[in-house]
C-alpha cells in the first residue's frame, strides 16, 4: 500500500503546520516581553529528512514525555524583522503574515487530505 | 499536547497580560489628577507592568506572564497652587508623575497587542475546524 503514504504525508505536513502556529502564537503573545526573541520550527523537509524523534519512555502516567510536545524543533528566528531597545526581536506585522501563510498551507493539506481520501473510495465503490 | 489546542491556551494568556496592561493604564490615567492633602503626603505615583516569559512545563508552550507591577521611581513634577491644602511653603504642589502621552501609547499599544491575540486564537479556530470537517 505505497500510496497511502500520501496520508503519512498530508497528516505529517498538517501537524507541522499546526506546531509552526503554536511558535507564531508564542511569539505574538511574548511581543512585548523583553528580551524574548521571535522562534521558528525547522523547515518541514529538514523535519521529514531527520524524522520525528520519540518521546521520553514514562513509567508512571504522572510522568512528563519531554520530547513529545516539541516534535518539531523549535530555533531563533534568523529573518526577524524588528528589533526594539528592550531586546525583543517581535515584529507583529512580520507574525500575522507568516499566521496567514501557516493557515493557507493548512487548508491545502486539509484538501490534499481528503482528494487522496475521494480517491481511495473511487477505487474501491467505483462510485464517484 | 494538541499545538492546535495550544494556540487558544497561548493566545488566551497574551490577552490576560495585555488586558491587566490595559487595566493598569486606566488606573494611571484616573490617578492623573491624584495629589495629597499635606505637604509631605505623596501625589500618586505612576505603576508600571513587566512581562517575562511564562514556559508551561507540562506541554512545552511558552505563555507570557505579568511578573510584577512596579511603581514609577521618577521626581514628581511641582505645580504652584499657593492655595492648594498640598502646598509646601514655597507654594509648590507636587503631582503625581503620569504622563498623560505615554499613558495614551500604552494604552494604544496594549490593545494593538490584545488584537493580535485575538488573530492568532481565530487563526487556531480556523485550523482546528478544517481539521474536524476532514471527518465529515
Amino acid at each position: 500500500m505505497d500510496g497511502l503514504s500520501f496520508f503519512n504525508l498530508a497528516s505529517k505536513r498538517m501537524s507541522w503546520l499546526a506546531n509552526t502556529q503554536r511558535v507564531v502564537a508564542e511569539n505574538v503573545a511574548n511581543a512585548d516581553t523583553p528580551g524574548f526573541k521571535a522562534r521558528t520550527t525547522e523547515e518541514f523537509d529538514k523535519m521529514l529528512a531527520d524524522g520525528v524523534q520519540a518521546p521520553l519512555k514514562v513509567s508512571h502516567p504522572g510522568h512528563i514525555r519531554g520530547a513529545e510536545a516539541s516534535s518539531v524543533g523549535v530555533e531563533e528566528d534568523p529573518d526577524a524583522w524588528s528589533s526594539s531597545p528592550n531586546g525583543n526581536t517581535v515584529s507583529l506585522e512580520q507574525q500575522s503574515i507568516k499566521a496567514n501563510e501557516i493557515n493557507e498551507n493548512y487548508q491545502l493539506a486539509a484538501s490534499l487530505y481528503r482528494k487522496g481520501h475521494e480517491l481511495v473510495r473511487l477505487a474501491a465503490t467505483g462510485v464517484r | 499536547m494538541d499545538p492546535l489546542k495550544s494556540i487558544s491556551a497561548i493566545a488566551a494568556s497574551g490577552m490576560h497580560a495585555q488586558g491587566v496592561r490595559l487595566k493598569i493604564t486606566a488606573e494611571n490615567v484616573a490617578n492623573a489628577g491624584s495629589t495629597g492633602n499635606t505637604p509631605n503626603e505623596d501625589p500618586y505615583r505612576r505603576k508600571m507592568v513587566s512581562f517575562s516569559e511564562l514556559v508551561d512545563r507540562a506541554s512545552g508552550d511558552s505563555k507570557v506572564k505579568v511578573s510584577g507591577i512596579d511603581r514609577d521611581t521618577s521626581d514628581f513634577p511641582l505645580k504652584y497652587d499657593p492655595v492648594h491644602p498640598a502646598a509646601d511653603e514655597r507654594g509648590y504642589v507636587r503631582t503625581s508623575n503620569v504622563s498623560s502621552i505615554i499613558e495614551m501609547n500604552n494604552m494604544r499599544e496594549a490593545s494593538r497587542s490584545y488584537e493580535a491575540n485575538i488573530n492568532m486564537f481565530d487563526a487556531g479556530r480556523r485550523m482546528r475546524r478544517q481539521m474536524l470537517d476532514l471527518l465529515k
